[in-house]
């Protein structure tokens, strides 16, 4: 971990994302006071908390290694932490009723986590933290455990009770998808720095690292040397194509990296003429695949290269392998790196 | 649930490093733990130690690679007292950081659980089973045998932790490559394992995964079959008839920490019979004393010497870990 400065609003969903290692999963448990810093300060509002023990922060934790007690009813759980801060059984009672109804598993408190599914044992989870009302909410990869269609539908469920509690939410994860469909900003870690910290339309269409525009979605990274200004738009030389790019000043001659999504590249239909303001670009389709809503084309450039690209689904026009066409696209779409760059 | 002029969370914050804990004045007081048991235990232990003696814990709570390193930073100003939960290799080859301590519990270890010249002493077992969900996959059609567990018909039914997160997975997979005779015969019949499991991140979801009928069977940890059971899970404990391993794990008092009587307190207490008792009746960890009559003590465990243990060469699968953690991954992916 190394020089981090962050703040985080009041009532925000903030997620921590990055590869395994990065320390997004280190830095969390910093906030929580499992593990200490070298130098620096946490605060919550103007309240010093890195000098407390975890118990005393006020912060509710749904972590990995913090498992439901199996042999506690889902009532017994979720009153853990009410017991161990000597809250009378009275007030118990009402609150982890409450609990339950917000993570919608009223009526459940008398079962046993054995007859409950992943994701209801994880809202049981989610409903412990947040029986002790907690100001700050932690979770670490809350659903890496769930199959992918009912991580869908948590993570929406997780957003909607914070958006309804407006609490303060910190939220780490490896899933750059899940981390664009529920947070407010992103801070995007890698080797225990944080790369670039953004809202998500922010970090996916401007990326300021060749890391952070591969880790979000999928693009395309092209090798080039930058054309020289013939009084035309800016041009990077990939093989023996041309790919113009927005502005980039004076740099004739250097190597550069020119990234650019898949979806960004539309197919011009035969006879149609480039929009205003677009670049273009030959190629042959090298490679269909027709997922559906999607279809995912590979394709080569002049010289060799092949770009991913994708287009959604229209049955009026039909692309084989071998067909050349011509692509379009903005040019302000596209990101363009030094060559060292990572 | 309010989230009020407080809720916003700043912080300027630095790099991950040791910290020295120590404190001179209330001295013998209270004792730092560094620990890589589980929260249960440690809730259990610690609350009932200090009532008893008075003697206030401050546990640090990582996983046993980690602790360990944190006590190798901090040898010239150790902030631990005690280091627990951590495995016999992990001791041995961090002997120089222990202080030697001749235990009241000494004599009801066996000398195979015990650092001949009493520098670490052993604290639980776990021996390494396999879980079955009597609900889902009724008794008498489950597996009786590690070998039983390579047929087919078990194919995405056995859940099992990624041995790169897990020590106890990793002692699986390095035990049934001897098991099933050692060498490229032992792995090929280890790869048709891997090919009938469903790798998870961690146990704690194996576990839950065969207490809640999720998979039909499991590799774990001897305690956790016996919680969920405990629970009401309809979880049966199977002890391979072919034989399985005892994983011990151990407690030391560390040297030069700033509390050495109340470790010694500590040493002490977590072996003690009636606190061994106490544990099996929440937590169901095995003691490495062996004079306690488990028929007798909830959960009915079976005696040590009624299980077929295996030989394990402990030190030689952990000096080459690095790489066969590799060789696992490998397997792992082609297999999927």
């Amino acid at each position: 971990m190394r020089n981090i400065t962050l703040q985080i609003e009041d009532g925000e969903f903030f997620t921590l994302l990055g590869p395994s290692g990065c320390g997004k999963t280190t830095l969390l448990r910093m906030i929580a006071g499992f593990t200490e810093l070298e130098a620096g300060e946490i605060r919550i509002g103007d309240r010093r908390i890195d000098i407390l023990p975890p118990h005393r922060r006020n912060i509710g934790m749904v972590f990995q290694n913090y498992a439901i007690f199996p042999n506690l009813t889902v009532a017994g759980n979720i009153a853990y932490g009410l017991k161990a801060r000597k809250v009378g059984n009275a007030e118990i009672a009402t609150r982890v009723a409450d609990a339950l109804a917000l993570v919608r598993l009223h009526g459940y408190s008398e079962r046993w986590p054995h007859q409950l599914s992943g994701g209801q044992l994880q809202r049981v989870a989610i409903a412990r933290a947040l029986v002790i009302r907690p100001e700050v909410l932690l979770l670490d990869e809350p659903l890496s455990n769930l199959d992918a269609r009912l991580r869908v539908d948590m993570r929406g469920e997780i957003r909607e009770l914070q958006q309804r509690l407006n609490i303060t939410t910190v939220y780490v994860t490896h899933d750059q998808e899940e981390a664009l469909a529920v947070s407010r900003r992103i801070a995007v870690m890698q080797a225990g720095q944080i790369e670039q910290l953004d809202v998500p339309e922010a970090i996916y269409r401007r990326p300021t690292s060749l890391f952070a525009a591969q880790f979000m979605g999928t693009t395309n990274v092209l090798t080039g040397t930058v054309a020289p200004r013939a009084g035309g738009p800016a041009r990077v030389r990939v093989g023996s194509a041309e790919v113009e790019v927005a502005d980039l000043g004076a740099r004739e001659g250097e190597t550069v990296r020119v990234c650019i999504r898949p979806e960004a590249l539309q197919v011009l239909a035969a006879g149609q003429a480039a929009p205003a303001g677009m670049a273009k670009l030959q190629a042959t389709i090298v490679g269909v695949e027709f997922i559906g809503a999607l279809s995912r084309l590979d394709v080569e450039l002049p010289g060799g290269s092949v770009l991913k690209v994708a287009v959604l689904d229209n049955p009026a026009t039909l692309a084989r392998s071998g067909d050349s066409i011509a692509l379009v696209y903005d040019p302000a779409r596209v990101i363009v790196f030094p060559q060292g760059a990572s | 649930m309010k989230s009020g002029p407080f809720g916003a969370l700043g912080f300027a914050l630095l790099a991950l490093a040791s910290v020295c804990l120590g404190s001179k004045v209330e001295a013998q007081q209270k004792v730092v733990i560094y620990s890589s048991n589980d929260d249960t235990l440690h809730k259990l232990v610690f609350a009932a130690f200090t009532k008893e003696t008075g003697i206030a814990v401050e546990p640090i709570s990582a996983g046993s690679g980690v602790v360990m390193k944190r006590i190798q930073t901090e040898k010239d100003r150790p902030g631990g007292d005690i280091v627990w939960g951590v495995s016999r290799s992990l001791l041995d080859t961090n002997k120089q950081y222990f202080s030697a301590y001749l235990s009241k519990n000494n004599d009801a270890t066996p000398a195979e659980y015990r650092e001949p010249t009493n520098l670490w002493i052993g604290n639980n077992l776990h021996l390494l089973v396999i879980l079955q969900n009597t609900k889902v996959l009724p008794e008498d059609q489950g597996p009786k045998t590690w070998a039983d567990l390579l047929d087919p018909k078990w194919k995405g039914k056995i859940a099992f932790t990624d041995p790169a997160n897990s020590g106890s997975a990793y002692s699986t997979v390095t035990m049934l490559v001897d098991h099933f005779g050692g060498g490229d015969a032992g792995w090929s019949k280890v790869k048709e394992l891997l090919a009938n499991t469903k790798v998870l991140n961690r146990s704690s979801l194996v576990f839950q995964g065969v207490g809640n009928g999720e998979y039909p069977l499991g590799i774990s940890l001897e305690y956790a079959g016996y919680v969920w059971a405990a629970g009401g899970a309809p979880v049966k404990t199977i002890y391979p008839a072919d034989g399985t391993i005892a994983q011990m794990e151990g407690v030391a008092i560390v040297k030069g920490g700033p509390n050495p009587d109340a470790a010694k307190v500590f040493v002490d207490y977590v072996n003690r019979k009636d606190v061994r008792e106490m544990i099996i009746k929440d937590t169901f960890r095995r003691p490495a004393r062996q004079d306690l009559d488990l028929s007798k003590l909830p959960g009915n465990m079976p005696a040590l010497t009624s299980i077929k243990l295996l030989p394990y060469k402990e030190v030689a699968w952990t000096d080459v870990r690095a790489a066969t953690l590799e060789k696992i991954k490998d397997l792992v992916q082609e297999t999927r």
